[in-house]
Formats: C-alpha cells, sequence, structure tokens
C-alpha cells in the first residue's frame, strides 16, 4: 500500500512513467501475432474440410509450426526477462490478499461499479502491473497452460522423435487432446482480453500503453479535474 | 197436304242430310242403353241360343278371343277405373245400332295407347303368347299403374306364370317381397327405390307409420313431416337427416323405427323378357349402377287423408341400407378379395348346376360362422350380444367391409356410431372431443382387444391437409424404382426398427424432398379387434387405463410400411421414439403418464452417447469456452454501451 501512494504521487507529478519497457511490449505484440496466427491454423488443422484459409493443409501445418516455435522463444525471452529483473513473482504470483481482498473488490468493479463510472480500484504501476484478477488469470496462463500448450505442441510436432514420452504420457490423442482444449482456452482468452483492454481510462488507453509504454495521464487529469 | 209437303221435305232433308244430327240421332247410343242387357248378371246365366236371339247374328265372322272378360259389366267399379270418362261405344266403336252384331271386332287400345301397344308388339311376349291387351288387362276393372300395390301388379302376370320357377334365385322369398315381376323382367322399364318409415305394429309386424303417428314431430314444421325431416330445407333427406329423424322417433316411444325399402316400377314398359332367368345375373340389381338406383325417393304419408307424397333422398342412403347390397364395391372388399363368391353364403349354386334342389341358406349368423368362428365365439357371449341381440350384419355390412387395419378412426367409430351416440354417456371424461378426435370406440370399450401405437408416414399438403402415404408415393419421393421399404427402414436388418433408423429414414426422404412436408404419422389404434365389448370403460372412470406407462397399447409400438401391391408390412418400433424431442409433431403432443421422467435406461443412453462422442467432446467444450468468452464480452459491453447517460451524469 505504501508503494502504490508513492507512485500515485509520482503520477499527480505528470511524469511519464514507462509501464510496458520496450522488450515487454516487442514480447506482447510478437507474441499476439504468433497466437492469433497459430488459433487461425489450428482451426485449419483441427477442421480440415471447414476451413481452408491457408490453402493445402501442409502449409497450414507449417506456419502452425513456425508460430509454435516462435512462442517457444517468445515464451522463453519473457521468462528471462522477469527471472533477470528478479520481478516474476513479485508481479505474477497471487498472494492469499489476492484472493480474499483483491478479486472480490475487483470483480465487483467490473460486473457493477464500472458502470456506474466509479474509479477503478487499481491504478497499474511499473512495480504492480497487475491486479488481483489480472494476477490470478495470467499465473495460471504463463504457469500452467502456455507451458503446457508448448509442451504437448512441441511433442506433437514430431511424434516420431517423442515417441516413448507421448507413449509415457498416455498416447497421442491425450496430447492432442490437452492440446486442443488449451487452444479453445486460449481462444476464449483471447476474446476477453481484448476486451478487456477497452476497460482504460479511455476505450484505447490500455492498447495505447502496450504501444508507447505508458498511459495518457495528462487527458486522464483532465478528465479527473473536469 | 199439299201446304203442308212444301214444309215438310226441306225438313225431312235438312234431318237426312245434316251429320251431325244424323248421328245423334241414329247413333247416340248411351251407356244406360249397353247397360240394359251388360249391366244385369242375368245375361251370364243367359244360353248361347237365347244370346242369339237379341244380336244380330253374323255367322260369318271370325270371333275375337275375350280372355276372361266377360258380357256383365259391374258399372259401378268401371266408373271407379282410369276409363271411367269413356262411353262404351268409344271403345267399342263398330256398334252402331242397338241390337249390334253378334261378333263384334276387336277393341283397338292403340287409339289412346298407341305408345304400349308399340312397345308390345315388338316384344317376345307378344309372339310366343300372342295374348291380347285385354287378356292380362280387365278394361273395365283398371286402376291406375300408380296406386296398384305390388302384390296387385304381380296377381296381373300371376294368372299365367308360375314364380316357382325362381329356384335358382338365393333369398327368393325376399325377392318376391320386396320386387314386382317387372322389375327384371322390364329391363326398360323406368324404376326407383322408394323408402317409406315403418314401425312395430300391434302383431309385431313391421307396418308403415300413418300421418297421425308422425303428426307429434311436424311441429313448427306447419305439419310438414318432409319439411321436419329435411332441416336444412334443401329439398333431399340426406342420410344424417333421415337418421336423427328415426332416433327422434324411437325416443318418443314408436317402437323400432326404421326405413324399408321397396323398388318399384315407375312407368311401366311392355316388353318383357325372361332373359334374366337365363342369365341368372346378381349384377342386375346388385350394382350402384342398377337402374332403380336414378330415382331414390322417400314416401311420406299426407297431411290430409290418405295419401302419400314422395321427396328426394340422398343417393347415399343406399351404401347405408343392407338389403340392397351393391357387388361393384363387393370386389373391392375384403371379402371379394379372398374370392367369396355372392353364391358361396347366399345360396348353393353347384347343386342348381346338378339339375337338383336346393336350400337357400337364410341370412343368419351361420353364414358368417363358416369363415369367423372365433369371433362369433367371443361375440356370443357379449354383453352387447346379450343386450341389443344384434348380429353381424347389424353392424358389419359384408358387402362393403375393408380391411380392419385400413379403417381410420372415423370408418371405425361410424361401425359404432351407427346406433350409440357418443354424446351421451362421455360427459365425465376430459378433453372429451380430444378423445374423440383421435381414438375410436373399443379402444376403452373393448378391455380384450389388442391395442398398439401405430406409426405411419405422412404428407401436410398445403392446407394442413394431412395424407397419408402409399407405397408408389414413397416410391417417388426416395426417386426409386421398386424400393424394399422395410429393407430401408430396418438398416440392420433385425426386425426391430430403432428410433434411429426412423428418423433417418424420414431425414433422407426430406433431404430428398426439402420442399414437401413428410412426417411421422402416429396414432393410437386397435390391432387385434375383440367382439366382447363392455361399457367398463366408462363405469372404471379410470385414467391410468391409458394414461400410464402400463397402459396396454403401450407394450406394441409398429411402424406400417406401404408396399407395393396396396399390401401394408408391419414392423414393431422401440417406444424410445415417444420420449425423444424430434422433429414429429404428434410426440410433441404425446402425452403419457410416467413416460416423461427419466429412467436407469436412459440414464445408461445417455452414458453411453457420452462414450460415443469420446474426443469430439473436447470441440464441444472448446467451443461452449469461446461461446463464454463471446457472451461475456457481449453483455458486458452492451451494459457499458447502455449505461454511458449514467456515467455522464455522474462526471456532470
Amino acid at each position: 500500500m505504501a508503494l502504490r501512494k508513492k507512485d500515485r504521487q509520482k503520477r499527480d507529478q505528470g511524469k511519464k512513467e514507462i509501464l510496458h519497457p520496450i522488450l515487454i511490449r516487442m514480447w506482447h505484440w510478437v507474441h499476439a501475432i504468433a497466437i492469433v496466427l497459430l488459433v487461425l491454423t489450428g482451426m485449419q488443422l483441427r477442421f480440415p474440410n471447414l476451413i481452408t484459409w491457408f490453402g493445402t493443409f501442409r502449409i497450414a501445418v507449417t506456419i502452425h509450426n513456425i508460430f509454435g516455435f516462435i512462442v517457444l522463444f517468445d515464451y522463453l525471452l519473457w521468462f528471462g526477462f522477469y527471472v533477470l529483473k528478479r520481478e516474476l513473482v513479485k508481479q505474477y504470483v497471487p498472494v492469499p490478499e489476492d484472493f480474499t481482498i483483491g478479486m472480490p473488490t475487483q470483480s465487483t468493479y467490473y460486473f457493477a461499479r464500472i458502470f456506474f463510472g466509479d474509479p477503478a480500484p487499481f491504478e497499474p504501476t511499473p512495480a504492480a502491473k497487475f491486479n488481483s484478477l489480472q494476477k490470478i488469470t495470467y499465473f495460471g496462463i504463463m504457469f500452467v497452460f502456455v507451458p503446457l500448450q508448448i509442451v504437448t505442441g512441441v511433442l506433437l510436432w514430431d511424434l516420431e522423435r517423442f515417441q516413448s514420452i507421448i507413449a509415457a504420457l498416455g498416447g497421442v490423442r491425450v496430447i492432442d487432446a490437452f492440446h486442443i482444449i488449451l487452444a479453445y482456452i486460449f481462444t476464449a482468452f483471447l476474446i476477453v482480453h481484448i476486451y478487456l483492454s477497452t476497460l482504460g481510462h479511455t476505450f484505447f488507453s490500455h492498447i495505447i500503453a502496450m504501444i508507447v509504454g505508458y498511459e495518457a495521464k495528462e487527458a486522464r487529469h483532465k478528465k479527473a479535474s473536469s | 197436304m199439299k201446304h203442308a209437303r212444301p214444309v215438310l221435305v226441306p225438313f225431312l232433308l235438312l234431318i237426312l242430310c245434316s251429320p251431325c244430327l244424323w248421328t245423334e240421332l241414329s247413333f247416340a247410343i248411351e251407356d244406360e242403353t249397353c247397360l240394359e242387357c251388360h249391366g244385369s248378371r242375368d245375361i251370364l246365366e243367359m244360353s248361347p241360343e237365347e244370346r242369339l236371339e237379341v244380336v244380330i247374328p253374323t255367322p260369318a265372322k271370325q270371333a275375337v278371343r275375350k280372355g276372361k272378360l266377360t258380357l256383365y259389366i259391374d258399372y259401378e267399379k268401371f266408373r271407379a277405373t282410369v276409363h271411367r270418362d269413356l262411353n262404351c261405344v268409344d271403345c267399342h266403336a263398330d256398334i252402331e245400332d242397338i241390337p249390334h252384331q253378334e261378333k263384334l271386332g276387336m277393341v283397338d287400345c292403340a287409339q289412346c295407347h298407341d305408345e304400349i301397344v308399340g312397345q308390345y308388339d315388338k316384344s317376345k311376349h307378344a309372339k310366343v303368347s300372342q295374348r291380347l291387351c285385354f287378356e292380362c288387362h280387365n278394361p273395365h276393372a283398371t286402376t291406375s299403374f300408380r296406386k296398384l300395390s305390388q302384390q296387385e301388379r304381380m296377381d296381373i302376370c300371376l294368372p299365367c306364370h308360375d314364380k316357382n320357377g325362381h329356384r335358382w334365385l338365393p333369398q327368393r322369398e325376399l325377392h318376391f317381397k320386396y320386387l314386382e315381376c317387372t322389375a327384371c323382367h322390364a329391363p326398360r322399364a323406368e324404376k326407383g327405390l322408394f323408402f317409406h318409415l315403418t314401425g312395430e305394429g300391434k302383431d309385431g309386424k313391421q307396418v308403415s307409420l300413418s300421418y297421425r303417428q308422425l303428426q307429434d314431430f311436424t311441429r313448427g314444421y306447419g305439419g310438414d313431416v318432409a319439411k321436419a325431416i329435411d332441416r336444412n330445407g334443401n329439398s333431399i333427406v340426406e342420410v344424417h337427416e333421415i337418421n336423427r329423424f328415426i332416433a327422434k322417433l324411437k325416443e318418443r316411444g314408436i317402437k323400432s323405427p326404421q326405413l324399408e325399402a321397396e323398388v318399384l316400377v315407375l312407368q311401366p314398359y311392355h316388353n318383357y323378357t325372361d332373359e334374366v332367368r337365363r342369365i341368372k345375373d346378381c349384377t342386375m340389381c346388385h350394382v350402384s349402377g342398377a337402374p332403380f338406383y336414378s330415382q331414390v325417393m322417400l314416401r311420406l304419408p299426407e297431411m290430409n287423408g290418405g295419401g302419400w307424397r314422395t321427396v328426394t333422398m340422398d343417393k347415399a342412403i343406399i351404401g347405408k341400407i343392407p338389403p340392397i347390397p351393391s357387388k361393384d364395391n363387393y370386389f373391392a372388399t375384403v371379402h371379394g378379395q379372398s374370392g367369396v363368391e355372392c353364391i358361396d353364403c347366399h345360396a348353393d349354386l353347384t347343386i342348381l348346376r346338378a339339375g337338383e334342389g336346393f336350400q337357400v341358406k337364410g341370412l343368419k349368423p351361420p353364414v358368417c360362422e363358416h369363415c369367423h368362428g372365433d369371433v362369433l365365439a367371443e361375440y356370443k357371449d357379449s354383453l352387447h350380444a346379450k343386450v341389443s341381440e344384434e348380429i353381424c350384419f347389424g353392424c358389419h355390412d359384408p358387402h362393403s367391409s375393408e380391411p380392419f387395419r385400413q379403417l381410420t378412426v372415423e370408418q371405425r367409430k361410424a361401425i359404432c356410431t351407427k346406433c350409440h351416440d357418443p354424446e351421451r354417456g362421455h360427459g365425465w371424461l376430459p378433453q372429451r372431443d380430444l378423445h374423440f378426435k383421435f381414438l375410436e370406440c373399443t379402444m376403452c370399450h373393448a378391455p380384450q382387444a389388442e391395442k398398439g401405437i401405430v406409426f405411419f408416414l405422412q404428407r401436410v399438403d398445403t392446407g394442413e391437409k394431412v395424407q397419408r402415404l402409399g407405397y408408389r408415393e414413397v416410391a417417388n419421393l426416395l426417386d426409386m424404382e421398386q424400393p424394399d421399404l422395410a429393407k430401408l427402414l430396418d438398416k440392420d436388418g433385425n426386425g426391430f426398427l430403432s428410433d434411429r433408423e426412423v428418423l433417418s429414414f424420414l431425414n433422407v426422404l426430406k433431404e430428398k424432398n426439402p420442399q414437401q412436408a413428410i412426417e411421422l404419422g402416429v396414432r393410437v389404434l386397435v390391432l387385434q379387434p375383440s367382439h366382447n365389448y363392455t361399457d367398463k370403460g366408462t363405469k372404471a372412470k379410470d385414467c391410468s387405463l391409458c394414461h400410464s406407462s402400463q397402459a396396454e397399447f403401450y407394450a406394441k409400438l409398429v411402424m406400417e410400411i406401404p408396399e407395393s401391391g396396396g399390401a401394408i408390412r408391419t414392423l414393431p418400433m422401440d417406444k424410445s421414439i415417444l420420449a425423444g424431442i424430434h422433429t414429429i409433431p404428434v410426440t410433441s403432443d404425446f402425452y403419457l403418464l410416467g413416460e416423461s421422467r427419466i429412467s436407469r435406461r436412459d440414464i445408461g443412453d445417455l452414458m453411453f452417447v457420452v462414450r460415443k462422442i469420446g474426443y469430439k467432446w473436447l470441440d464441444v467444450i472448446g467451443i461452449l469456452f469461446i461461446l463464454a468468452g463471446v457472451g461475456f464480452v457481449s453483455v458486458h459491453g452492451l451494459l457499458r454501451i447502455v449505461t454511458i447517460g449514467l456515467r455522464k451524469k455522474r462526471q456532470k
């Protein structure tokens, strides 16, 4: 709480404060493009009779594989960045308060108070970028779902090479089942993710922040004072 | 004298020369003059010699046959005949003076009856018998043909012809009772079918109802019986109108009122033949095109004394009155198609052909028992038989019977509603009209009948008209030449139709004919009738007889599959089709107590389907995830838009 107060003071001073470092922004957009393409090619792989967006099945497989590995390296980049910055645990791992206080507060905001124009209960700072709900979600995504998807994806990329591992894990169908269900989860997440990005101070403020690195505070101040 | 001649001569000349006066004076022979001799029975007592003394003998002349005519004329009787306005000499035109000649010439009936004489002269009767008019008809005692009773008409023929010659004729006495000779022997005579109302008389015989007996029923119709019957006033008495009237007669105490039919000759034709006897052909009359059907009339007693008036009747009555069965429809009936000939039931013609005597079988149940022994054994002990004493024909017309299976609910009900009024006694029944619409009477009133649920293919045409599909139609819909429908339906060939097999067949039909509304029709029907009827259903008033999973008809579900040649094949069917939510309109209305709840078997089925879908669940769940995401975004976004105003207000 002390930190937050400090941050707020800093922000009130009108300083440009980098929320998303350039490396993270680059990582985000590479990851974004890769995930979208993986979803689209994945859909063609799943329903080859219905979807032919990428021409032949072969082309779709190639694109899927390429972007799969891009995500793998991108993930390692992200992981390395936060490990080196020693912020991985602080930013991403939820603490008990996130469940007991943060989650209910944030939920009531998203589901009710936001409609009445109440101020957000949480403002992101470079030190604490995520509110409790985001923290819980991103923890699940980045520490469970993405790694699991990458591992299953790599295993499915070369069945022969990973034959023994696949067999030990219960067979191709089981691996595939995990991969598929996660793919659907990512697709659903993507939709909600994009929508929630519009819930900033203005419609595009979060999105702009992910491009330029900081939120347009002047405008926000003007708005708040008026 | 001299003075007198000029006056007398012209006077005499005038008398002699005036043809008028001449005739008047010399030949105006009054009937009274004739009757001086012919009006007294004494003339019958006179000997030929005595008679010769009062006439002018003409020994050279040939005598004309007189038949049964006598010299004595009962003048009173004559004055009552159709010839009453004629004088004796109008016919006996060769009498010029009294006394007249001994042998008179032939009376020429053709003077007035030239048409009849023309017909007769060409007839076989004239050629063979050389009979003269008055050898059959007594011109001194004729009544109007229309007023002659059937017996009186027959009496014209019977003095010469022996009616015992009709030994080949099945139901001979019945034929003689209702028909006059010329109904058959004058094929070209104009005939009509006349009905009249009868009731049980004091001696237990059916007698025609008099106007006095019917008077009570004409209140509000100005005493007009015809108007009281013809309620819709279209001058045609329809079947339901006469049925209603008869029911009313019964209600108000007239004993066993009924319609009796008579075939009567309307306009005689004097060209007689024995053709009928030679052919021995029942189809001369027992076809719907029989000549007498062209005129179907109802004879009703007239208000003011004695007479009859006739009203046109709806020809549909013919099918409802058993005594004149139509043979042309007969061969389409279940009896006709199984090769039962007229004589199999009515008479044993094989013996006749061998030239021996034979016995005409009476129309009693034993005729039916020959084939339907089990039905009769069951019926004999039933309440229906004991109370109504109706025999088979009271309900069923063996000459128009269709296979029971092909009868619609309406047709089946019609068998009972001939006597029973469904409006009565069903007041307690909830959804009465719905029950009547879909169920036949015996569904409840024949507890021992085998019941079941029958499915069939039907098409709903424009105007919501439902048409059941036959073999040819289904073949056309499938676009196949000779499809084995049973095989197409029962894909696994186990002789049992699963709901899936039926529905997928239905889908094939629908896909091939997207513009037509083809669906599965369903009815609860009696599959095998029982003739032991009771009113138990009414007495028990127990809905659970049908509305429970234990209901009898529930044990048997069949699909009726049309086959080439009009036959119908039935295959048993899985009952799960009734509980499913399919696009079969009627199953959604098919509410059976105890069947809409989930059972252990349903859970088993569900688990089977879950396992069967297997890894495809991933897509189902995944799509649900996406839908949940999209759902959240849509609802949240919508609320955001809706509450824009709220936030703006707050900012201000």
